[in-house]
């Protein structure tokens, strides 16, 4: 797990900004602090940048060994509260909420502070890149990090190529992306990306399949945990909320209008009555209150 | 049950092949045949046929259709559901009383569970049959309905379609798409590689299949067009012809 999270020796130092201190965002700098890089967090609500602060020194805890390093990677990480303050870094992540006006207001202040030569990157995984770009005047700097849940342990980013995304802002973005000991994809602008897109039917056929009373969810996750995946379908809709994993399907779908992209009206009500999965106790499996 | 019963096997590749051996390790006493006289003279001594036509949907009718002629009234079929469904092979094989799909997707050594999927009118005692047959194979088994490419089928040719259809329309290259798909989801494999693995035409007779139940969002993508034409290049150039 640990593999490649340490910096490389030899290797200049590099500073990057993370724009907002949500889970990704604070998974982001974890990653990037266990590379040997410089951390700006900028996050506006105190709040949310003393939770990030705490997480932050717990999953470093998690994933170093030892104590030294444990401590200078937390030194890494810098917390601040307005985007002025970050204005020196080589790389920014934007990772604030899926709001495409929020996102492009972000970006607007990016293209004040930041150094002109800096890349801008959009941690988005269910809008448009293309779109998040499209009003600043230097639209050929922005490009998608698309990271994993979690960021510090997920080996895989998608790097998205925007339609005006320029040539080298893409390398250097997989340049970073390997340096965090991570593997990049070239994606391009298209609704849900590889991966978001590429699952739906996992997801899809086994809510279709307990809709026309097929099979219910202990057999499909038998069925597909007997073919080799980790988890049935099921199962993993529980873990990640079945009303995130709704929101995913749906925006997709409304980005595409592929028939076989619809959302499942089995899906729709489970989340209406609230089974949302594991965080309610109730999916299509029940949980013990206490987790 | 004095003995074990006789099976009779029609079909051939490795389908056939690995039920046949599966069935002898577990001392069955059986017959693989691939030509309809054969079926004629030999289906009267077997109280269990298994039809594994796997691709071929016309020959597959051909066969069950001399199946259900020959065969004795009380002789239990197995058929491979995932090309078509139960009740699609229970009319051509004309008794849909023991009329069984089975759902075995690339090799069966590769497989811990098989679907096992009645028909409407599929007897109770024919579904208990099918499962004792498969049980003694040292395989599991979970009784799903009649649902076109059962889960398993249906679940990996639908990850492969999307897949080819994210080549297709110039999202990431093939090897990237499974190369994310596998580090980005924890999938044993990636969804292109393990339709090659597993047959693209195999995949394909899936896909035709849901898409004559479920209509043309099931169609196949473009790219497997190509794979299969490709494929059949290589294997013609293989052959020296």
């Amino acid at each position: 797990m640990g593999q490649g999270l340490t910096a490389e020796k030899g290797e200049s130092t590099i500073t990057i900004a993370v724009i907002g201190a949500g889970t990704m965002g604070a998974g982001i700098a974890v990653s990037a602090a266990c590379a040997g890089m410089e951390v700006l967090v900028v996050e506006p609500q105190a709040e949310a940048r003393a939770r990030a602060h705490a997480a932050n020194a717990k999953s470093l805890g998690r994933l170093l060994v030892n104590q030294e390093e444990i401590a200078s990677a937390e030194r890494r990480i810098t917390y601040l509260e307005t985007l002025d303050q970050a204005a020196a870094a080589e790389l920014y992540i934007e990772a604030v909420p899926e709001e495409l006006a929020l996102k492009r207001a972000v970006f607007a202040d990016l293209e004040r502070c930041a150094p002109p030569a800096a890349v801008l990157a959009t941690n988005t995984s269910s809008l448009s890149v293309t779109e998040i770009a499209q009003a600043m005047s230097a639209p050929e700097r922005v490009v998608g990090i698309h990271f994993f849940n979690p960021a510090a342990v997920m080996r895989l980013v998608e790097v998205v190529r925007g339609k005006l995304s320029s040539r080298a802002s893409v390398e250097r973005a997989v340049e970073f992306v390997e340096r965090l000991g991570k593997t990049a994809v070239v994606v391009s602008d298209t609704p849900g990306f590889v991966v978001n897109r590429v699952a739906r039917p996992y997801y899809l056929e086994a809510l279709r399949a307990i809709d026309a009373g097929a099979a219910d969810a202990q057999t499909i996750d038998a069925v597909l945990e007997g073919l080799g995946f980790k988890m049935g379908p099921c199962r993993l809709m529980d873990l990640i909320g079945l009303d995130i994993n709704l929101a995913t399907t749906r925006s997709i779908y409304h980005a595409t209008g592929l028939e076989r992209l619809r959302p499942s009206p089995l899906q729709e009500r489970m989340v209406a009555e609230g089974r949302l999965g594991r965080k309610s106790s109730r999916g299509f499996y029940e949980y013990d209150r206490q987790g | 049950m004095t003995g074990k019963d006789s099976v009779l096997l029609v079909g051939r590749g490795a389908l056939a092949e690995d039920l046949g051996g599966a069935a002898r390790d577990a001392g069955y006493r059986v017959l693989r045949i691939d030509d309809l006289r054969g079926i004629e003279r030999e289906a009267p001594a077997a109280a269990i046929a298994i039809e594994a036509c796997v691709t071929d949907h016309y020959r597959k009718q051909e066969v069950l259709t001399a199946l259900g002629n020959a065969l004795m009234p009380q002789a239990m079929v197995l058929v491979d559901a995932l090309p078509a469904t139960v009740a699609e092979c229970a009319s051509w094989l004309g008794q849909p009383r023991q009329c069984v799909g089975y759902g075995v997707l690339g090799r069966l050594r590769a497989q811990h569970i098989v679907e096992i999927a009645r028909g409407s009118r599929t007897a109770e005692g024919a579904v208990e049959r099918a499962k004792e047959f498969f049980t003694d194979l040292g395989i599991e088994t979970r009784s799903v309905g009649d649902w076109p490419g059962l889960i398993g089928g249906r679940t990996i040719a639908t990850l492969a379609n999307e897949a080819a259809w994210a080549v297709t329309n110039g999202v990431a290259s093939a090897a990237d798409v499974d190369r994310a798909m596998q580090l980005g989801t924890n999938y044993p494999r990636g969804p292109l590689a393990w339709a090659q693995e597993i047959g693209i035409d195999r995949i394909l007779t899936i896909l035709e299949n849901l898409r004559r139940h479920d209509g043309e969002a099931y169609a196949p993508a473009p790219l497997w067009l190509e794979l299969a034409a490709r494929h059949s290049e290589a294997r013609i150039g293989v052959n020296g012809e």
